[in-house]
């Protein structure tokens, strides 16, 4: 059995207001691809979070993408700047693929 | 006197805020009742249609006149001054941060839509005469309070995210609510009369029936956000409380030097006592995500939109009329 190539594999959760932003990001550094989902409910250093009726800019979403290791490296540099200010949180771990050469 | 205590009553028991109880109620006792997120939205989009149509057809019956334009004025005037107020007290009477004073003022120099509607809805009933202009109006007065907030905030250390202001302007002139408002709105103006007479049952017939659900909701949402009052503390919760009285006192006097009547300066002061909760948070989370959400959206939703549907709309009507006449 050959290996099945390694990528690299990124979520992020923003608050809906700041979704666009993220992907801009991503794609600016040259994610081919990502994949937004709604988040339901949770808590992190800013507090407790759901959704909520009619305001969206406090949901979170959960943007995933699976890119090169360098590529990765340079949406968390990235990244590290824009959770500096913004909430949410990025990680990033290695993920078997096929198709390697789509990401 | 008397007439202001019967309206305070009549008000009490209408179907629209006894539904609104309804709501912190099974909130409050975490009953399983939800308005599923989708409908809520929809109910929201339908207000707005409603409300928005409705007075683009009552410009289209009268016509349009400079009371419109002095209407827009004074509502920009007070859209921009009245964050100044707010933020001084909360900077002198609270101990919330910079940013989040700043992002607060926002909210309540801004308007609540379903303030509003539930206030035109009373106004009406009531007898009150308003004008459909002033449907332009609160849609007008939406966005002048963000840009006194990002101001007042921009004075900070950390103003406005620049790299967020392409977005920041996107939402602010063309957010959904704004633009089903006036898009109704004109609507509403264009076809006239005989568009009026097709959508009757529409935005007339079925509009106290979808604001009691959608009054039922806010009630459930303001609900949940009961707990974020422990952490504004009792001088926050009289900030949600005064700063209604302090907004729609200012409109008074603003709305007797452009000549309204009693029922566009009732509306007036609806419009300035009510805080935003819709497209201030918006652009307040992405100019200002510093700002804590918990303290604007608590006290804009679960103390001062209460306030004004329980007390708040009675009373400006009944002093608009007591003072301008009726």
């Amino acid at each position: 059995m050959t290996p099945r190539p390694i990528r690299k594999k990124i979520v992020a959760i923003v608050e809906s207001a700041h979704l666009r932003r993220m992907i801009d990001l991503m794609q600016g550094c040259g994610a081919s691809g990502f994949t937004v989902i709604d988040g339901r409910e949770g808590s992190g250093s800013a507090g407790d979070w759901s959704r909520d009726g009619v305001f969206e800019a406090v949901e979170m979403k959960l943007v995933h993408a699976v890119v090169t290791a360098e590529t990765a490296e340079r949406v968390l540099d990235k990244a590290a700047v824009f959770f500096q200010r913004y909430p949410g949180i990025i990680y990033a771990h290695e993920v078997e693929v096929v198709r390697g050469e789509r990401f | 006197m008397t007439d202001a205590i019967a309206l305070a009553l009549a008000n009490l028991t209408s179907p629209a805020v006894l539904f609104f109880a309804l709501g912190i109620f099974a909130g409050v006792v975490r009953s399983d009742l939800t308005i599923p997120q989708a409908i809520a939205k929809g109910l929201a989009l339908y207000l707005m249609l409603a409300i928005g149509f409705k007075g683009g057809a009552a410009v289209a019956e009268v016509g349009l006149s400079v009371d419109l334009a002095l209407a827009a004025l004074a509502g920009v005037v007070l859209s921009f001054s009245l964050p100044l107020i707010a933020f001084a007290l909360l900077r002198a009477f609270t101990r919330v941060d910079r940013a989040t004073a700043a992002a607060s003022a926002a909210h309540y120099g801004s308007i609540s839509v379903v303030t509003f509607v539930a206030g035109s809805e009373f106004l009406t009933l009531t007898g009150l005469v308003w004008s459909g202009h002033m449907v332009a109006v609160l849609a007008i007065m939406e966005t002048p309070a963000i840009l006194t907030g990002l101001w007042l905030a921009g004075r900070a250390s950390r103003g406005p995210d620049p790299e967020a202001r392409p977005e920041l302007l996107r939402e602010v002139l063309l957010n959904g609510s704004v633009v089903l408002l006036i898009g109704a709105f004109l609507i509403g103006w264009a076809s006239g009369p005989a568009g009026m007479a097709r959508l009757d049952l529409f935005v007339n017939g079925l509009f106290q029936g979808l604001l009691c659900l959608f009054l039922l909701d806010m009630g459930l949402v303001a609900a949940r956000r009961l707990g974020g009052v422990k952490k504004l503390g009792v001088t926050g919760v009289v900030f949600g409380l005064v700063m209604p009285l302090i907004g729609a006192a200012a409109a008074l006097p603003v709305a007797w030097l452009v000549g309204m009547s009693a029922g566009d300066a009732a509306a007036l002061m609806i419009l300035s006592g009510s805080a935003s909760y819709i497209a201030v948070p918006a652009a307040m989370r992405i100019a200002l995500p510093e700002a804590d959400p918990s303290v604007y959206l608590t006290l804009s939703l679960a103390i001062t939109f209460p306030f004004n549907l329980a007390i708040g709309i009675p009373l400006y009507a009944s002093v608009a009329r007591a003072l301008l006449g009726g």
